[in-house]
């Protein structure tokens, strides 16, 4: 599931604990509280476990609102 | 307009480098055409030059600055990049560009500029002297450190030279701080060079002074300030707020929890504002620019002045010469390679040693002038570019309290001193917005530290892929 990938992605990317990681928890203003270099770096870790890249044009901050919509993005964009 | 983010977590650093230079984005496809403009004069006579100096003797942990140890060559090889300096100079100063310039200013940066031995620097002063013709008052600014600067004979040499104005990082007085920091030397050094350079009488020395370091707190940045007003009384002060790029060995440390008190934004915020109070009421109230600090009511100018274009809207500009320098000149914006063999070797084959380059559009050169301003505090009205949005943002900022207008400028006030870094981002242009974003996610992506793009104290990164 690709929520289980983005929890092990977050996880080992960040050190945060799994079991906080929902589909409706933000990613930024609030929930992970990521700031703006590490919802690059998150980007970039997605892009290595997958071994593919997003479209420039896909990184919007609504793709990346919360959990929920990641995986959305990636289900589109990446698989 | 977007407003200023006072999440204390996320508060930007001051710009010093505008428009970026990314050498994911930025590469010259054709150096003869991106150079064509060399073979024109231009009006403008005016001319900064800074040279890079990349040696040093040890690397202290958070310096991103290019670098190559020094011990990794020897002193006939220092001179080989000392003459390929030269030959750079000569290469530019036979251009039409450069025949009606006057050097107003020579910065020597690095690394450590201290390091070079004088016969070395009497071969770079032949060079600068046949090249160029620097104004009458042209000042000559070089950085060092004090294990270098405290030496009596390469202090008159550079005195004798016209070097004007010395700098070194003093950083910290904490044994303990210096020691994470990897800053190999001692304070006793520190005294020496500052009473040396006294001895020999420079016109002026300024000091660096770095804040929200990792484990430091208020009493040890009030013993630091204590001590540089008190014993070393420079005649600048310059602060910089500590900063580590991602994925950085020292960053890694820090977010491993290594540190009890790490650096944080809010840690920053509290000691900028000491730093303010304390600077003002103990001599050194001309404050020159938002990091920048004088006890003189008329010091010599820094090279940053400069090379941020004097907060006037004519695009300044600089002529960088050496392994890692950038310069501007005619909208071009553009970097040499950080690599002193690549440096040399390119040289030597009668090439621009450029990694990557772009030109400023000219809304990009309309902002620069804004994005700069909140480094001087202030700018005057006749120099703001033509565009409504501009004063749009500047009246919005009157109206929340971050600048004063007065009749003819319009001044920082002092909540706007302690956001410069984010005033400074809200005249961004729209394409350098999306351009910094992307040399960022490039920078995460190959690992390199995002400030000269390369691998300086950069850790090793792995990634975690699917399972197939």
């Amino acid at each position: 599931m690709i929520l289980d990938d983005i929890k092990e992605i977050i996880n080992e990317t960040f050190k945060i604990n799994k079991e906080i990681i929902e589909m409706g928890t933000p990613l930024y203003n609030g929930g992970l509280n990521l700031n703006s270099i590490q919802l690059l770096e998150l980007t970039v870790s997605i892009e290595e476990y997958y071994e593919k890249e997003f479209n420039p044009d896909d990184l919007t901050e609504e793709n990346f609102s919360n959990v929920e919509k990641l995986c959305q993005l990636i289900e589109e964009k990446l698989l | 307009m977007q407003t200023i983010n006072t999440n204390m977590d996320e508060r930007s650093n001051l710009t010093w480098f505008y428009p970026r230079i990314c050498i994911y984005q930025d590469k010259i496809d054709n150096q003869e055409d991106y150079f064509r403009f060399l073979e024109s004069e231009t009006e403008s006579r005016e001319l900064s030059i800074y040279i890079h100096i990349p040696f040093c003797d040890s690397f202290c942990s958070y310096c991103a600055c290019f670098k190559e140890l020094s011990a990794l060559y020897k002193e006939d090889e220092k001179m080989a990049y000392v003459k390929a300096l030269v030959k750079e100079m000569q290469m530019y100063s036979n251009k039409p560009f450069f025949r009606n310039k006057e050097i107003n200013y020579i910065q020597f940066g690095g690394g450590t500029p201290s390091c070079l031995s004088v016969d070395m620097y009497k071969v770079i002063f032949e060079g600068l002297h046949s090249c160029f013709t620097l104004s009458e008052s042209c000042h000559i600014s070089l950085e060092g450190n004090v294990m270098t600067l405290k030496d009596m004979f390469k202090l008159k040499g550079l005195k004798g030279l016209g070097v004007d104005r010395l700098s070194f990082g003093l950083q910290t007085f904490n044994e303990r701080i210096r020691k994470e920091l990897n800053i190999k030397a001692k304070v006793s050094e520190i005294f020496e060079a500052t009473e040396n350079i006294r001895e020999v009488g420079f016109e002026s020395l300024a000091v660096d002074l770095m804040y929200n370091l990792p484990d430091e707190n208020l009493d040890i940045l009030k013993y630091d300030l204590e001590m540089i007003v008190g014993k070393i009384k420079p005649d600048y002060i310059q602060t910089y707020r500590f900063n580590q790029f991602h994925n950085t060995v020292l960053q890694k440390k820090i977010s491993n929890g290594y540190f009890s008190n790490p650096p944080s934004g809010k840690k920053e915020f509290d000691m900028f504002a000491y730093i303010l109070e304390f600077l003002k009421i103990n001599g050194y109230d001309n404050h020159v620019l938002i990091n920048l600090f004088s006890n003189k009511k008329s010091p010599i100018p820094t090279g940053l002045e400069y090379t941020m274009g004097n907060n006037k809207k004519s695009a300044s500009m600089t002529l960088g010469i050496g392994a890692g320098a950038s310069s501007f000149l005619n909208k071009r914006n553009y970097k040499s390679v950080c690599s002193v063999k690549k440096y040399i070797e390119l040289i030597s084959n009668d090439m621009f040693p450029v990694e990557a380059g772009n030109i400023a559009t000219e809304e990009v050169l309309a902002s620069r002038t804004m994005v700069y301003f909140p480094n001087f505090m202030q700018i005057r009205k006749s120099e703001i570019p033509n565009d409504d949005k501009y004063t749009t943002i500047l009246n919005e900022l009157v109206q929340k309290k971050y600048i004063i207008e007065h009749n003819d400028r319009y001044e920082l006030s002092r909540l706007g001193i302690m956001w410069a870094g984010d005033i400074s981002k809200l005249f961004f242009a729209d394409e350098e917005i999306e351009k910094n974003k992307k040399s960022v996610y490039y920078s995460i992506k190959n690992n390199t530290n995002p400030f000269n793009q390369d691998k300086m104290n950069m850790a090793n990164k792995n990634y975690i892929k699917k399972e197939k």
